[in-house]
Protein backbone atom coordinates (compact mmCIF):
# COMPACT_ATOMS: atom_id res chain seq x y z
CA UNK A 1 0.00 0.00 0.00
CA UNK A 2 2.21 2.72 -1.15
CA UNK A 3 0.86 6.50 -0.44
CA UNK A 4 1.62 8.43 -4.28
CA UNK A 5 1.67 11.58 -5.30
CA UNK A 6 -1.46 11.13 -7.05
CA UNK A 7 -2.86 9.87 -3.44
CA UNK A 8 -1.85 13.14 -2.12
CA UNK A 9 -3.55 15.09 -4.94
CA UNK A 10 -6.63 13.28 -5.01
CA UNK A 11 -6.85 13.91 -0.89
CA UNK A 12 -6.06 17.33 -1.17
CA UNK A 13 -9.14 17.61 -3.76
CA UNK A 14 -11.15 15.75 -1.26
CA UNK A 15 -10.40 17.57 1.94
CA UNK A 16 -10.46 21.29 0.25
CA UNK A 17 -6.73 22.05 0.89
CA UNK A 18 -4.12 23.26 -1.88
CA UNK A 19 -0.21 21.55 -1.63
CA UNK A 20 1.86 23.46 -3.38
CA UNK A 21 4.29 21.89 -5.92
CA UNK A 22 7.09 23.39 -3.19
CA UNK A 23 5.46 21.52 -0.40
CA UNK A 24 4.25 18.59 -1.60
CA UNK A 25 7.57 16.62 -2.00
CA UNK A 26 8.18 16.76 1.98
CA UNK A 27 4.04 16.72 2.68
CA UNK A 28 4.34 12.87 0.84
CA UNK A 29 7.78 12.08 2.37
CA UNK A 30 5.95 12.72 6.28
CA UNK A 31 2.77 11.36 4.95
CA UNK A 32 4.60 8.02 3.92
CA UNK A 33 6.29 7.64 6.94
CA UNK A 34 3.35 7.68 9.39
CA UNK A 35 1.44 5.89 7.09
CA UNK A 36 4.05 3.07 7.43
CA UNK A 37 4.34 3.82 10.93
CA UNK A 38 0.92 2.81 12.06
CA UNK A 39 0.32 0.39 9.83
CA UNK A 40 1.79 -1.62 12.09
CA UNK A 41 -2.15 -2.16 13.70
CA UNK A 42 -2.25 -4.87 10.97
CA UNK A 43 -0.11 -6.75 13.08
CA UNK A 44 -2.90 -7.48 15.54
CA UNK A 45 -5.44 -10.40 14.32
CA UNK A 46 -8.85 -10.42 15.59
CA UNK A 47 -11.90 -9.32 13.25
CA UNK A 48 -12.89 -5.81 12.78
CA UNK A 49 -16.87 -7.24 13.14
CA UNK A 50 -16.50 -7.28 16.78
CA UNK A 51 -15.75 -4.01 17.51
CA UNK A 52 -18.26 -2.95 19.76
CA UNK A 53 -16.61 0.32 21.81
CA UNK A 54 -18.80 1.88 24.67
CA UNK A 55 -21.63 3.46 22.39
CA UNK A 56 -24.76 5.00 24.32
CA UNK A 57 -27.24 7.43 23.10
CA UNK A 58 -27.80 10.59 25.27
CA UNK A 59 -30.47 13.06 24.29
CA UNK A 60 -32.15 15.63 25.73
CA UNK A 61 -35.28 17.26 25.83
CA UNK A 62 -35.35 19.42 22.60
CA UNK A 63 -36.64 23.42 24.59
CA UNK A 64 -36.07 26.63 23.66
CA UNK A 65 -33.54 28.13 25.85
CA UNK A 66 -33.24 32.02 23.97
CA UNK A 67 -35.85 34.06 22.58
CA UNK A 68 -35.91 33.66 18.67
CA UNK A 69 -33.29 36.19 17.76
CA UNK A 70 -31.31 36.93 20.68
CA UNK A 71 -27.92 35.24 19.39
CA UNK A 72 -28.40 36.27 15.75
CA UNK A 73 -26.53 39.53 16.07
CA UNK A 74 -23.35 37.95 17.64
CA UNK A 75 -23.28 34.92 15.47
CA UNK A 76 -23.79 37.23 12.04
CA UNK A 77 -21.26 39.33 13.19
CA UNK A 78 -18.90 36.61 12.71
CA UNK A 79 -19.72 35.43 9.48
CA UNK A 80 -17.41 37.77 6.20
CA UNK A 81 -20.18 38.87 4.05
CA UNK A 82 -23.96 39.04 5.82
CA UNK A 83 -27.35 40.85 3.45
CA UNK A 84 -30.48 41.28 5.43
CA UNK A 85 -29.43 38.75 8.80
CA UNK A 86 -28.20 36.11 5.90
CA UNK A 87 -24.60 35.15 5.60
CA UNK A 88 -24.02 36.06 1.73
CA UNK A 89 -21.11 33.55 0.13
CA UNK A 90 -19.95 33.65 -3.58
CA UNK A 91 -21.90 32.23 -6.36
CA UNK A 92 -22.43 28.05 -6.17
CA UNK A 93 -23.73 27.17 -9.36
CA UNK A 94 -23.07 29.14 -12.82
CA UNK B 1 6.55 38.86 44.37
CA UNK B 2 7.09 35.15 44.94
CA UNK B 3 3.80 33.47 43.10
CA UNK B 4 1.97 31.82 45.90
CA UNK B 5 0.14 28.53 45.56
CA UNK B 6 -3.90 28.35 44.70
CA UNK B 7 -4.13 27.34 48.77
CA UNK B 8 -1.74 30.10 49.79
CA UNK B 9 -3.73 32.92 48.02
CA UNK B 10 -7.57 31.24 49.35
CA UNK B 11 -6.34 31.50 52.81
CA UNK B 12 -4.43 35.01 52.26
CA UNK B 13 -8.32 36.05 50.63
CA UNK B 14 -10.05 34.79 53.47
CA UNK B 15 -8.26 35.94 56.44
CA UNK B 16 -7.43 39.76 55.13
CA UNK B 17 -4.08 39.23 53.95
CA UNK B 18 -5.01 39.74 50.70
CA UNK B 19 -7.02 41.68 48.43
CA UNK B 20 -8.43 40.49 45.24
CA UNK B 21 -6.94 43.84 43.57
CA UNK B 22 -3.62 43.37 45.31
CA UNK B 23 -3.87 39.96 43.76
CA UNK B 24 -4.56 41.02 40.24
CA UNK B 25 -2.27 43.83 40.06
CA UNK B 26 0.72 41.25 41.13
CA UNK B 27 -0.40 38.66 38.90
CA UNK B 28 -1.06 41.41 35.72
CA UNK B 29 2.68 42.50 37.11
CA UNK B 30 4.65 38.97 37.05
CA UNK B 31 2.95 38.35 33.46
CA UNK B 32 4.45 41.78 32.20
CA UNK B 33 7.85 40.86 33.28
CA UNK B 34 8.06 37.30 32.33
CA UNK B 35 5.87 36.59 29.60
CA UNK B 36 7.86 39.03 27.15
CA UNK B 37 10.74 36.06 26.86
CA UNK B 38 8.41 32.48 27.84
CA UNK B 39 5.58 33.42 25.68
CA UNK B 40 3.18 31.61 27.17
CA UNK B 41 0.29 34.53 26.50
CA UNK B 42 -1.61 35.10 23.18
CA UNK B 43 -2.67 37.93 25.15
CA UNK B 44 -4.95 38.96 28.10
CA UNK B 45 -8.63 39.05 28.81
CA UNK B 46 -10.71 42.52 28.48
CA UNK B 47 -10.40 44.67 31.39
CA UNK B 48 -14.19 44.41 31.43
CA UNK B 49 -14.32 41.22 31.93
CA UNK B 50 -11.30 41.08 34.34
CA UNK B 51 -12.96 43.92 36.37
CA UNK B 52 -16.61 42.38 36.52
CA UNK B 53 -15.16 39.46 37.83
CA UNK B 54 -12.64 41.05 40.28
CA UNK B 55 -16.31 42.39 41.30
CA UNK B 56 -18.13 39.59 41.92
CA UNK B 57 -14.86 38.21 43.61
CA UNK B 58 -14.97 41.04 46.11
CA UNK B 59 -18.81 40.54 47.14
CA UNK B 60 -18.54 36.87 47.10
CA UNK B 61 -16.21 37.34 49.81
CA UNK B 62 -17.83 39.93 51.79
CA UNK B 63 -20.86 37.94 51.88
CA UNK B 64 -19.34 34.84 52.42
CA UNK B 65 -20.54 32.96 49.53
CA UNK B 66 -16.97 32.51 48.37
CA UNK B 67 -15.42 28.83 46.50
CA UNK B 68 -12.34 27.99 47.02
CA UNK B 69 -11.42 29.69 43.25
CA UNK B 70 -12.78 33.06 44.38
CA UNK B 71 -10.45 35.93 43.51
CA UNK B 72 -8.03 33.26 42.27
CA UNK B 73 -6.53 34.41 38.82
CA UNK B 74 -6.97 31.61 36.33
CA UNK B 75 -5.28 31.27 32.53
CA UNK B 76 -6.98 29.32 30.04
CA UNK B 77 -5.83 27.46 27.01
CA UNK B 78 -7.21 29.41 23.42
CA UNK B 79 -8.91 26.99 22.70
CA UNK B 80 -11.94 27.29 25.12
CA UNK B 81 -14.12 29.91 24.46
CA UNK B 82 -15.23 32.60 26.59
CA UNK B 83 -18.19 34.82 25.56
CA UNK B 84 -17.01 38.38 24.02
CA UNK B 85 -13.20 37.52 23.86
CA UNK B 86 -10.83 36.22 21.38
CA UNK B 87 -10.55 32.39 21.01
CA UNK B 88 -7.79 31.51 17.81
CA UNK B 89 -6.93 28.44 18.92
CA UNK B 90 -3.42 29.63 17.69
CA UNK B 91 -4.39 29.82 13.98
CA UNK B 92 -4.32 32.26 11.47
CA UNK B 93 -7.96 31.08 10.24
CA UNK B 94 -9.40 32.24 13.80
CA UNK B 95 -7.03 35.03 14.42
CA UNK B 96 -10.26 37.41 14.85
CA UNK B 97 -12.65 35.38 15.45
CA UNK B 98 -15.02 36.47 18.56
CA UNK B 99 -16.63 33.81 20.47
CA UNK B 100 -20.57 34.91 21.07
CA UNK B 101 -20.78 31.95 24.54
CA UNK B 102 -19.24 30.84 27.19
CA UNK B 103 -17.60 27.37 26.88
CA UNK B 104 -19.39 24.96 30.37
CA UNK B 105 -16.20 25.00 32.00
CA UNK B 106 -15.91 28.88 31.49
CA UNK B 107 -19.43 29.30 32.98
CA UNK B 108 -18.33 27.34 36.48
CA UNK B 109 -15.04 29.41 36.80
CA UNK B 110 -17.02 32.21 36.49
CA UNK B 111 -20.01 31.36 38.77
CA UNK B 112 -17.26 30.42 41.29
CA UNK B 113 -16.00 33.76 41.36
CA UNK B 114 -12.31 32.69 39.56
CA UNK B 115 -10.58 36.02 37.87
CA UNK B 116 -9.88 34.99 34.01
CA UNK B 117 -6.80 36.67 33.55
CA UNK B 118 -5.76 35.56 30.04
CA UNK B 119 -5.51 33.18 26.84
CA UNK B 120 -2.80 30.82 26.58
CA UNK B 121 -0.55 29.33 23.79
CA UNK B 122 -0.86 26.41 22.11
CA UNK B 123 -0.27 24.13 19.20
CA UNK B 124 -2.54 24.91 16.45
CA UNK B 125 -5.83 23.96 17.43
CA UNK B 126 -3.84 21.41 19.93
CA UNK B 127 -2.36 19.52 17.49
CA UNK B 128 1.24 18.87 18.44
CA UNK B 129 3.31 18.70 21.34
CA UNK B 130 5.73 21.45 21.74
CA UNK B 131 3.53 24.78 20.81
CA UNK B 132 6.17 24.89 17.83
CA UNK B 133 2.81 24.63 15.16
CA UNK B 134 1.37 27.69 17.16
CA UNK B 135 0.46 30.51 14.12
CA UNK B 136 2.04 33.19 16.79
CA UNK B 137 5.36 31.46 17.89
CA UNK B 138 6.83 29.63 20.14
CA UNK B 139 6.18 29.19 24.24
CA UNK B 140 9.73 28.88 25.59
CA UNK B 141 10.62 26.31 28.40
CA UNK B 142 11.01 28.78 31.51
CA UNK B 143 13.65 26.23 32.81
CA UNK B 144 15.57 26.87 30.00
CA UNK B 145 14.81 29.35 27.30
CA UNK B 146 16.34 26.99 24.18
CA UNK B 147 13.61 24.17 25.08
CA UNK B 148 10.21 23.90 24.23
CA UNK B 149 7.59 24.12 26.77
CA UNK B 150 5.72 21.12 25.56
CA UNK B 151 2.49 20.40 24.14
CA UNK B 152 0.27 21.29 23.05
CA UNK B 153 -1.30 23.01 25.97
CA UNK B 154 2.23 24.92 26.60
CA UNK B 155 1.69 28.47 26.85
CA UNK B 156 -0.46 27.11 30.03
CA UNK B 157 1.84 25.02 31.54
CA UNK B 158 4.49 27.58 31.39
CA UNK B 159 2.59 30.60 32.87
CA UNK B 160 2.08 28.52 35.79
CA UNK B 161 5.36 27.24 36.18
CA UNK B 162 7.19 30.65 35.56
CA UNK B 163 4.82 31.93 38.14
CA UNK B 164 2.20 34.48 36.50
CA UNK B 165 -0.71 32.12 38.01
CA UNK B 166 -1.06 29.41 40.20
CA UNK B 167 -3.64 27.51 37.91
CA UNK B 168 -4.64 27.13 34.14
CA UNK B 169 -6.64 25.16 32.16
CA UNK B 170 -5.79 23.46 28.89
CA UNK B 171 -7.24 20.16 26.96
CA UNK B 172 -5.60 16.45 26.45
CA UNK B 173 -6.55 14.47 23.59
CA UNK B 174 -2.80 12.61 23.77
CA UNK B 175 -1.12 13.88 26.03
CA UNK B 176 -1.23 17.83 25.38
CA UNK B 177 -1.95 18.07 29.77
CA UNK B 178 0.29 15.89 31.08
CA UNK B 179 3.33 16.06 28.82
CA UNK B 180 3.69 20.35 29.30
CA UNK B 181 3.26 19.72 32.84
CA UNK B 182 5.95 17.39 32.59
CA UNK B 183 8.47 19.80 31.00
CA UNK B 184 7.37 22.83 33.06
CA UNK B 185 7.73 20.70 36.44
CA UNK B 186 4.18 20.81 37.37
CA UNK B 187 1.03 19.39 37.99
CA UNK B 188 -1.44 18.41 35.03
CA UNK B 189 -4.67 16.53 35.46
CA UNK B 190 -6.33 14.58 32.16
CA UNK B 191 -9.81 13.32 33.89
CA UNK B 192 -12.21 10.41 32.41
CA UNK B 193 -13.27 10.88 29.49
CA UNK B 194 -17.38 12.62 29.78
CA UNK B 195 -15.87 13.71 33.40
CA UNK B 196 -15.88 18.01 32.63
CA UNK B 197 -18.03 19.09 30.04
CA UNK B 198 -16.15 20.27 26.02
CA UNK B 199 -18.85 22.51 25.62
CA UNK B 200 -17.15 25.37 24.19
CA UNK B 201 -13.79 23.34 23.48
CA UNK B 202 -13.17 23.76 20.20
CA UNK B 203 -12.82 19.87 18.99
CA UNK B 204 -10.00 17.91 17.97
CA UNK B 205 -10.40 14.19 18.44
CA UNK B 206 -13.80 14.07 19.64
CA UNK B 207 -13.97 10.62 21.06
CA UNK B 208 -10.11 11.38 22.81
CA UNK B 209 -10.28 15.39 23.83
CA UNK B 210 -10.73 16.37 27.81
CA UNK B 211 -10.32 19.60 29.37
CA UNK B 212 -8.17 19.59 32.68
CA UNK B 213 -5.88 21.69 35.27
CA UNK B 214 -2.63 22.59 35.74
CA UNK B 215 -1.48 23.82 38.90
CA UNK B 216 1.60 23.87 41.32
CA UNK B 217 0.46 21.23 43.70
CA UNK B 218 -1.77 18.11 43.97
CA UNK B 219 -4.55 19.59 46.16
CA UNK B 220 -4.16 22.94 43.83
CA UNK B 221 -5.21 20.79 40.46
CA UNK B 222 -8.02 18.58 42.76
CA UNK B 223 -9.82 21.97 43.77
CA UNK B 224 -10.11 23.18 39.92
CA UNK B 225 -10.98 19.51 38.86
CA UNK B 226 -14.08 20.41 41.69
CA UNK B 227 -15.29 22.76 40.42
CA UNK B 228 -15.20 22.19 37.06
CA UNK B 229 -16.35 18.83 36.56
CA UNK B 230 -19.87 17.49 36.66
CA UNK B 231 -22.98 16.63 34.22
CA UNK B 232 -23.44 18.73 31.60
CA UNK B 233 -26.78 18.37 28.91
CA UNK B 234 -24.75 20.76 26.17
CA UNK B 235 -22.23 17.81 25.80
CA UNK B 236 -23.42 14.46 24.58
CA UNK B 237 -20.62 12.74 25.88
CA UNK B 238 -20.69 14.24 29.07
CA UNK B 239 -21.27 11.39 31.85
CA UNK B 240 -24.47 11.36 33.70
CA UNK B 241 -24.52 11.12 37.37
CA UNK B 242 -25.18 7.63 37.57
CA UNK B 243 -22.26 6.66 35.96
CA UNK B 244 -20.48 8.61 38.28
CA UNK B 245 -21.06 6.28 41.11
CA UNK B 246 -18.44 4.48 41.87
CA UNK B 247 -17.93 2.31 44.97
CA UNK B 248 -14.85 3.57 46.96
CA UNK B 249 -12.93 0.50 48.13
CA UNK B 250 -10.01 0.96 50.42
CA UNK B 251 -6.54 1.28 48.53
CA UNK B 252 -4.84 -1.89 48.26
CA UNK B 253 -2.00 0.42 48.00
CA UNK B 254 -0.43 -1.98 44.78
CA UNK B 255 1.06 -0.01 41.90
CA UNK B 256 1.68 -1.59 38.33
CA UNK B 257 4.13 -1.04 36.14
CA UNK B 258 4.68 -2.32 32.63
CA UNK B 259 8.33 -2.50 32.76
CA UNK B 260 8.92 -4.32 29.15
CA UNK B 261 7.04 -1.63 27.87
CA UNK B 262 8.60 1.28 29.69
CA UNK B 263 12.69 -0.14 29.36
CA UNK B 264 12.23 0.62 25.62
CA UNK B 265 14.95 1.82 22.85
CA UNK B 266 14.08 5.91 22.55
CA UNK B 267 13.59 6.18 26.50
CA UNK B 268 16.04 8.65 27.64
CA UNK B 269 18.41 7.48 30.29
CA UNK B 270 17.85 10.21 32.38
CA UNK B 271 14.08 9.84 32.37
CA UNK B 272 14.24 5.87 33.02
CA UNK B 273 16.51 6.22 35.85
CA UNK B 274 14.42 8.95 37.47
CA UNK B 275 11.59 6.98 36.84
CA UNK B 276 13.31 4.17 38.58
CA UNK B 277 13.79 6.25 41.67
CA UNK B 278 10.55 7.26 41.86
CA UNK B 279 9.00 4.02 42.00
CA UNK B 280 12.09 2.62 44.89
CA UNK B 281 10.49 5.99 46.89
CA UNK B 282 7.20 4.41 46.33
CA UNK B 283 7.47 1.66 47.35
CA UNK B 284 9.55 2.59 50.45
CA UNK B 285 5.97 4.38 51.34
CA UNK B 286 4.25 1.02 51.70
CA UNK B 287 3.12 0.61 48.06
CA UNK B 288 3.76 -2.71 46.68
CA UNK B 289 5.28 -2.58 43.08
CA UNK B 290 4.23 -5.28 40.67
CA UNK B 291 5.18 -5.58 36.82
CA UNK B 292 2.22 -5.70 34.84
CA UNK B 293 1.56 -6.68 31.23
CA UNK B 294 -0.88 -4.83 28.80
CA UNK B 295 -1.17 -6.74 25.70
CA UNK B 296 -1.53 -4.42 22.40
CA UNK B 297 0.01 -1.72 24.47
CA UNK B 298 3.11 -1.25 21.88
CA UNK B 299 0.26 -0.15 19.24
CA UNK B 300 -1.42 2.15 21.05
CA UNK B 301 0.38 4.72 19.23
CA UNK B 302 -0.86 3.67 16.22
CA UNK B 303 -4.18 3.10 17.31
CA UNK B 304 -4.06 6.84 18.52
CA UNK B 305 -2.84 8.30 15.83
CA UNK B 306 -5.08 6.41 12.78
CA UNK B 307 -8.29 7.82 15.70
CA UNK B 308 -7.38 11.31 15.84
CA UNK B 309 -6.50 12.02 12.09
CA UNK B 310 -10.01 10.42 11.51
CA UNK B 311 -11.50 12.51 13.93
CA UNK B 312 -9.76 15.79 12.87
CA UNK B 313 -10.72 15.23 9.13
CA UNK B 314 -14.03 15.65 10.07
CA UNK B 315 -14.14 18.12 13.02
CA UNK B 316 -11.92 20.73 10.67
CA UNK B 317 -14.57 20.72 7.96
CA UNK B 318 -16.61 23.17 9.44
CA UNK B 319 -13.23 25.77 8.96
CA UNK B 320 -14.58 26.71 5.51
CA UNK B 321 -14.62 30.40 5.47
CA UNK B 322 -18.43 30.70 5.39
CA UNK B 323 -19.82 31.56 9.01
CA UNK B 324 -16.88 32.61 11.08
CA UNK B 325 -13.13 32.76 10.68
CA UNK B 326 -10.85 33.55 7.80
CA UNK B 327 -12.42 34.34 4.77
CA UNK B 328 -10.04 34.52 1.45
CA UNK B 329 -12.92 34.57 -1.34
CA UNK B 330 -12.52 33.51 -4.98
CA UNK B 331 -14.54 33.58 -7.80
CA UNK B 332 -16.68 30.57 -6.14
CA UNK B 333 -17.19 29.31 -3.39
CA UNK B 334 -15.39 25.74 -3.71
CA UNK B 335 -12.07 27.64 -4.53
CA UNK B 336 -12.68 29.62 -1.90
CA UNK B 337 -12.73 27.10 0.94
CA UNK B 338 -9.83 25.54 -0.95
CA UNK B 339 -7.81 29.33 -0.22
CA UNK B 340 -9.26 29.91 3.32
CA UNK B 341 -8.23 26.34 4.29
CA UNK B 342 -4.72 26.57 2.51
CA UNK B 343 -3.98 30.28 3.76
CA UNK B 344 -5.82 29.70 6.99
CA UNK B 345 -4.27 26.59 8.52
CA UNK B 346 -0.71 25.61 9.38
CA UNK B 347 1.70 22.63 8.06
CA UNK B 348 0.50 19.91 10.69
CA UNK B 349 -3.07 20.68 10.94
CA UNK B 350 -3.45 20.02 6.86
CA UNK B 351 -1.27 17.13 7.00
CA UNK B 352 -3.55 15.49 9.40
CA UNK B 353 -6.37 16.88 7.63
CA UNK B 354 -4.81 14.76 4.92
CA UNK B 355 -4.02 11.18 6.93
CA UNK B 356 -7.34 11.28 8.01
CA UNK B 357 -9.21 11.67 4.77
CA UNK B 358 -7.01 8.71 3.80
CA UNK B 359 -7.44 6.38 6.84
CA UNK B 360 -11.33 7.25 6.11
CA UNK B 361 -11.69 6.83 2.52
CA UNK B 362 -13.46 3.31 0.98
CA UNK B 363 -10.27 1.40 0.23
CA UNK B 364 -8.72 1.89 3.46
CA UNK B 365 -11.36 2.12 6.04
CA UNK B 366 -10.90 -1.22 7.62
CA UNK B 367 -7.36 -1.53 6.88
CA UNK B 368 -6.73 1.50 9.24
CA UNK B 369 -10.03 3.02 11.48
CA UNK B 370 -11.51 -0.20 11.89
CA UNK B 371 -8.63 -1.74 12.79
CA UNK B 372 -7.72 0.82 15.14
CA UNK B 373 -10.90 0.69 16.46
CA UNK B 374 -10.80 -2.91 17.53
CA UNK B 375 -6.86 -2.90 19.02
CA UNK B 376 -8.43 -0.10 21.10
CA UNK B 377 -11.60 -2.09 22.61
CA UNK B 378 -8.73 -4.72 23.25
CA UNK B 379 -6.94 -2.39 25.23
CA UNK B 380 -9.69 -1.37 27.26
CA UNK B 381 -10.64 -5.08 28.14
CA UNK B 382 -6.58 -5.15 29.13
CA UNK B 383 -7.12 -2.08 31.27
CA UNK B 384 -9.98 -3.30 32.92
CA UNK B 385 -8.24 -6.61 33.59
CA UNK B 386 -4.84 -4.87 35.31
CA UNK B 387 -6.76 -2.66 37.30
CA UNK B 388 -8.67 -5.49 38.67
CA UNK B 389 -5.54 -6.32 41.03
CA UNK B 390 -4.04 -2.78 41.28
CA UNK B 391 -5.03 0.87 42.28
CA UNK B 392 -2.76 2.75 39.64
CA UNK B 393 -0.71 2.12 37.10
CA UNK B 394 2.92 4.13 36.88
CA UNK B 395 4.66 5.43 33.85
CA UNK B 396 7.15 8.04 32.82
CA UNK B 397 5.12 11.11 31.39
CA UNK B 398 7.36 11.63 28.28
CA UNK B 399 10.62 8.97 27.16
CA UNK B 400 12.43 12.75 27.03
CA UNK B 401 12.74 16.08 28.88
CA UNK B 402 12.30 19.30 26.98
CA UNK B 403 13.79 18.81 23.92
CA UNK B 404 15.44 22.12 22.26
CA UNK B 405 13.19 24.41 20.31
CA UNK B 406 13.33 22.91 16.43
CA UNK B 407 15.11 19.52 17.55
CA UNK B 408 11.85 17.58 15.99
CA UNK B 409 10.10 20.48 14.20
CA UNK B 410 10.51 18.89 11.00
CA UNK B 411 9.76 15.34 11.18
CA UNK B 412 6.56 14.86 12.36
CA UNK B 413 7.03 10.92 13.32
CA UNK B 414 9.51 11.78 15.80
CA UNK B 415 7.25 14.28 17.56
CA UNK B 416 4.49 11.47 17.30
CA UNK B 417 6.84 8.90 18.97
CA UNK B 418 7.74 10.74 21.93
CA UNK B 419 3.86 10.46 22.92
CA UNK B 420 4.43 6.82 23.69
CA UNK B 421 3.40 7.06 27.53
CA UNK B 422 0.24 9.04 27.09
CA UNK B 423 -1.51 8.42 24.32
CA UNK B 424 -3.09 4.88 25.46
CA UNK B 425 -4.50 6.69 28.47
CA UNK B 426 -6.98 8.82 25.65
CA UNK B 427 -7.46 5.76 23.84
CA UNK B 428 -8.81 3.86 27.00
CA UNK B 429 -10.36 7.27 28.57
CA UNK B 430 -9.35 6.53 31.78
CA UNK B 431 -7.87 10.04 33.90
CA UNK B 432 -3.92 10.04 34.47
CA UNK B 433 -2.00 13.16 36.42
CA UNK B 434 1.66 14.38 35.57
CA UNK B 435 3.29 14.85 38.64
CA UNK B 436 6.94 16.93 38.95
CA UNK B 437 9.40 14.53 39.91
CA UNK B 438 12.89 16.08 39.90
CA UNK B 439 15.45 17.20 37.23
CA UNK B 440 17.73 16.25 34.68
CA UNK B 441 21.59 17.11 35.49
CA UNK B 442 21.45 19.99 33.35
CA UNK B 443 18.12 21.28 35.33
CA UNK B 444 15.60 20.36 32.87
CA UNK B 445 11.82 18.73 35.14
CA UNK B 446 10.81 15.53 34.42
CA UNK B 447 7.20 14.11 34.92
CA UNK B 448 6.09 10.75 36.93
CA UNK B 449 2.58 9.61 35.59
CA UNK B 450 -0.10 8.05 37.44
CA UNK B 451 -3.15 6.33 35.26
CA UNK B 452 -6.32 5.19 37.64
CA UNK B 453 -9.68 3.81 36.17
CA UNK B 454 -12.73 6.03 35.24
CA UNK B 455 -13.52 8.37 37.23
CA UNK B 456 -11.12 7.53 39.85
CA UNK B 457 -9.54 10.38 39.85
CA UNK B 458 -9.35 10.30 43.81
CA UNK B 459 -7.23 7.42 43.70
CA UNK B 460 -4.56 10.07 41.84
CA UNK B 461 -5.01 12.93 44.64
CA UNK B 462 -4.13 10.18 47.49
CA UNK B 463 -1.33 8.59 45.77
CA UNK B 464 -0.21 11.90 44.26
CA UNK B 465 -0.10 13.59 47.71
CA UNK B 466 1.78 10.93 48.83
CA UNK B 467 4.57 10.68 45.77
CA UNK B 468 4.81 15.00 46.77
CA UNK B 469 6.18 14.21 49.62
CA UNK B 470 8.98 12.12 48.48
CA UNK B 471 10.42 15.14 46.49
Amino acid sequence: MQFTKEDLQNLSALARITITENESEKMLHDMQAILQYVSEINQVSGSISRVKGVHYNSVRDDYVTKETGSLSGSLLSEAPDTEDGYVKVAQVLK
Amino acid sequence: MEQKTLSQLQEGLRNGSLSVDGVIDDTKKRIAEKDGEVHALLGLYSDALIEEQVLLAKKMLVEGTATPLTGIPIVIKDNIVVKGEKATSASKILEEYVSPYDATVIKKLKEAGAILIGRANMDEFAMGGSTENSAYGVTKNPHNLACVSGGSSGGSAAVVAYGGVPISLGSDTGGSIRQPASFCGIVGLKPTYGAVSRYGLMAMGSSLDQIGPFGATVSDVETVFDIIKGHDALDSTSLTDNKRERVTEPLKKKIGVPWSFIRREGIDKEVLNNFEISIEKLASQGYEIVDITVDHLEKALSVYYVVVFAEISSNMARYDGVRFGLSVPDENVIKGYFKTRTEGLGDEVRRRILLGTYVLSSGYYDAYYNKANLVRDMLHEEFNRVFGHVDAIALPTSPVPAFAIGEKSHDPLSMYLADIFTVPINIVGVPAISLPSGKTENGLPLGFQLVAPHMREDVLFTIGKDFETLY
